[in-house]
């Protein structure tokens, strides 16, 4: 038969995402078996890559994603509301202990939220969505407790990406992390976000955080108020255990192609950037926007450098609009983009010409990721991204504190 | 059925080699001659330099990065049967695993093969072997529910097969 002990099983699944681009892929074998959802509470469908269609072709693969939608009547459709990611961490149902997949990578960022959230592809999704199982191994786990105190200006990204430099590109393949946000003043909700997003480019099929006092306070504002607490185990078995002090934490910059391949901000200040892009599922959030509006308030992008901003979600857009973060920016010199994926993966505007050079707080520095051949991305926290627009070059954002 | 062995020439690829080097995002398409094209249009062609017979033999970490199932199903669409690595991507494992291709892990095997020599793939000794230089380096047996899929052929086809008979055929 297909099963073994301590090998591949069947799951029982939560909560399924999908979104226009990946779905859109399923739905002609979906169709073909005469697919039902199993559950439609349990799935969330966003438009969110091609947000709106930029082209002819895009435009056809939304409808085939709408007409899924419409035919399955399914309950949860965000339609050009923001990047899937940041709509799954807002959903209501999507709380600690549960099991989550999606048909994106970074799906992953539903664990900063105490939940298993993971990636796979269309095909898997399909298989989840029909039969409410999916077939998953459990994963060695690697605990990584956060101490010390951050830094001004140091965000989650600068902790992530200071953990993918330590594991290398691969540290983490098929593992689950856990984290311990054991620092003095805590990790924001914000923040752990773009920490969990970004577990799998060190091959992590997770990036789970305890929940603590700062999860609840999140779950509580979302309006979720029924779920089971999660605990370790007592006698938790860890294939290893680092412990990351941040109170030493510099600003940190991925160099491209991988983003493992993370320095300190020094070690690359003075790199000349033709474009800054704040926004994606890993760097548009609320905490992104407010600290990107306070080191740009009364300044300008330097000349020729694009500065192009993108919220994550709609609600995150309204509330930096509401604190005024968002004219700031503009008088800054920056393009506004609805939320959507943005130029991340070549998707949409903001995309660089050969040669180019984008900073980013975005999540993939592969070659060719935003652009032409030879283009080059390095990834960056907001803090760094923006005081790097007002020079026009990769700057060390302490300066602005 | 389950195939007992692959033959054919390394292709040796490097490690952590990406699904945007592999298939590009602006080769994201719903038509399958478009995602096939797409086959390491990347940052660099190699598929174009590969013979039909050739096994791609990666480092480590092969297929990091995108979920998009085009990168995999391009691999399906252009006749790959089987892949040896030192180690799979996680979702890239899966993805191909789904498109019923053999996915081989065997450590040490970028520093053995060379390229253009003749290997043979045995799933029943569970070994890599050159047929020329003499040497053969173990690889991991497939897990049980990954021989499920492949034997039907798929993931979709392992599901339709669910569907007509019940969870309990698994």
């Amino acid at each position: 038969m297909c099963f073994a002990e301590n090998d591949y099983a069947e799951f029982y699944l939560d909560f399924i995402l999908g979104h226009d681009a990946t779905t859109a892929l399923l739905v002609d074998d979906f169709n073909r078996l005469k697919g039902k959802i199993w559950d439609k509470e349990k799935a969330l469908f966003t438009a969110d890559h091609f947000a709106p269609p930029a082209s002819e072709e895009r435009a056809n693969i939304l409808k085939k994603f709408l007409d899924f939608c419409r035919e399955q009547e399914v309950n949860n459709l965000e339609l050009f509301s923001g990047i899937c990611h940041q709509l799954l961490v807002e959903h209501p149902a999507v709380v600690p202990g549960k099991l989550v997949i999606g048909a994106d990578s970074h799906t992953v960022m539903a664990g900063a939220l105490g939940c298993l959230a993971t990636g796979m592809g269309s095909t898997d999704v399909l298989y989840g969505l029909i039969t409410g199982n999916i077939w998953l191994k459990v994963p060695e786990c690697v605990k990584i407790t956060f101490t010390g105190t951050q830094g001004p200006l140091i965000l989650g990204k600068d902790i992530i990406l200071k953990v993918l430099a330590d594991l290398e590109e691969d540290g983490a393949l098929y593992r689950s992390l856990e984290f311990v946000d054991s620092t003095k003043n805590g990790i924001t909700m914000d923040s752990r976000f773009s920490i969990s997003n970004m577990v799998v480019e060190g091959g992590a099929k997770a990036g789970i955080f305890i929940p603590d006092a700062i999860t609840q306070s999140y779950l509580k504002e979302k309006g979720a108020d029924n779920y089971a607490a999660v605990t370790v185990p007592e006698q938790p078995v860890y294939e290893r255990e680092i412990t990351l002090d941040v109170s030493s934490l510099a600003p940190q910059v991925a160099i491209p192609p991988h983003p493992s391949h993370a320095v300190p901000v020094g070690d690359v200040a003075g790199e000349h950037v033709d474009q800054v892009y704040i926004g994606s599922c890993t760097g548009g959030r609320v905490e992104d926007l407010r600290i990107a509006a306070e080191i740009l308030n009364g300044k300008k992008a330097a000349p020729y450098c694009r500065l192009v901003v993108i919220p994550s979600s709609n609600r995150i857009y309204l509330q930096a609009m509401e604190k005024g973060y968002m004219q700031t920016l503009i008088e800054a010199g920056a393009a506004i983009c609805n939320p959507s994926c943005g130029p991340c993966g070549k998707i949409d505007k903001g995309i660089i010409a050969e040669g180019e050079t984008c900073l980013a707080t975005s999540n993939r520095n592969f070659d060719g990721r935003m652009g032409g051949k030879g283009s080059r991305v390095f990834l960056c926290s907001t803090a760094t991204a923006a005081a790097s627009a007002v020079e026009g070059k990769i700057t060390d954002p302490r300066k602005y504190f | 059925m389950l195939e007992k062995s692959f033959t054919g020439n390394a292709f040796l690829l490097g490690d952590h080699v990406n699904t945007d080097i592999l298939h590009p995002p602006d080769y994201f398409s719903l038509k399958k001659d478009r995602i096939a094209s797409g086959l390491s249009k990347g940052a660099e062609d190699f598929f174009s330099r590969m013979a039909k017979d050739d096994i791609i033999v990666a480092g480590r970490n092969f297929g990091c990065g995108s979920s998009r199932e085009s990168s995999a199903r391009s691999f399906a669409y252009n006749g790959i049967r089987a892949i040896v690595a030192e180690s799979f991507a996680r979702i890239f494992f899966r993805n191909l695993t789904n498109q019923g291709i053999y996915l081989i892990t065997c450590p040490g095997i970028a520093k053995k093969a060379v390229q253009g020599e003749p290997l043979v793939i045995d799933l029943e000794k569970l070994e890599v072997r050159s047929t020329h230089q003499g040497w053969a380096l173990p690889c991991s047996p497939l897990p049980e529910y990954i021989k499920c899929v492949l034997k039907k052929g798929g993931l979709l086809k392992f599901l339709e097969e669910e569907i007509k008979n019940g969870p309990s055929s698994k």
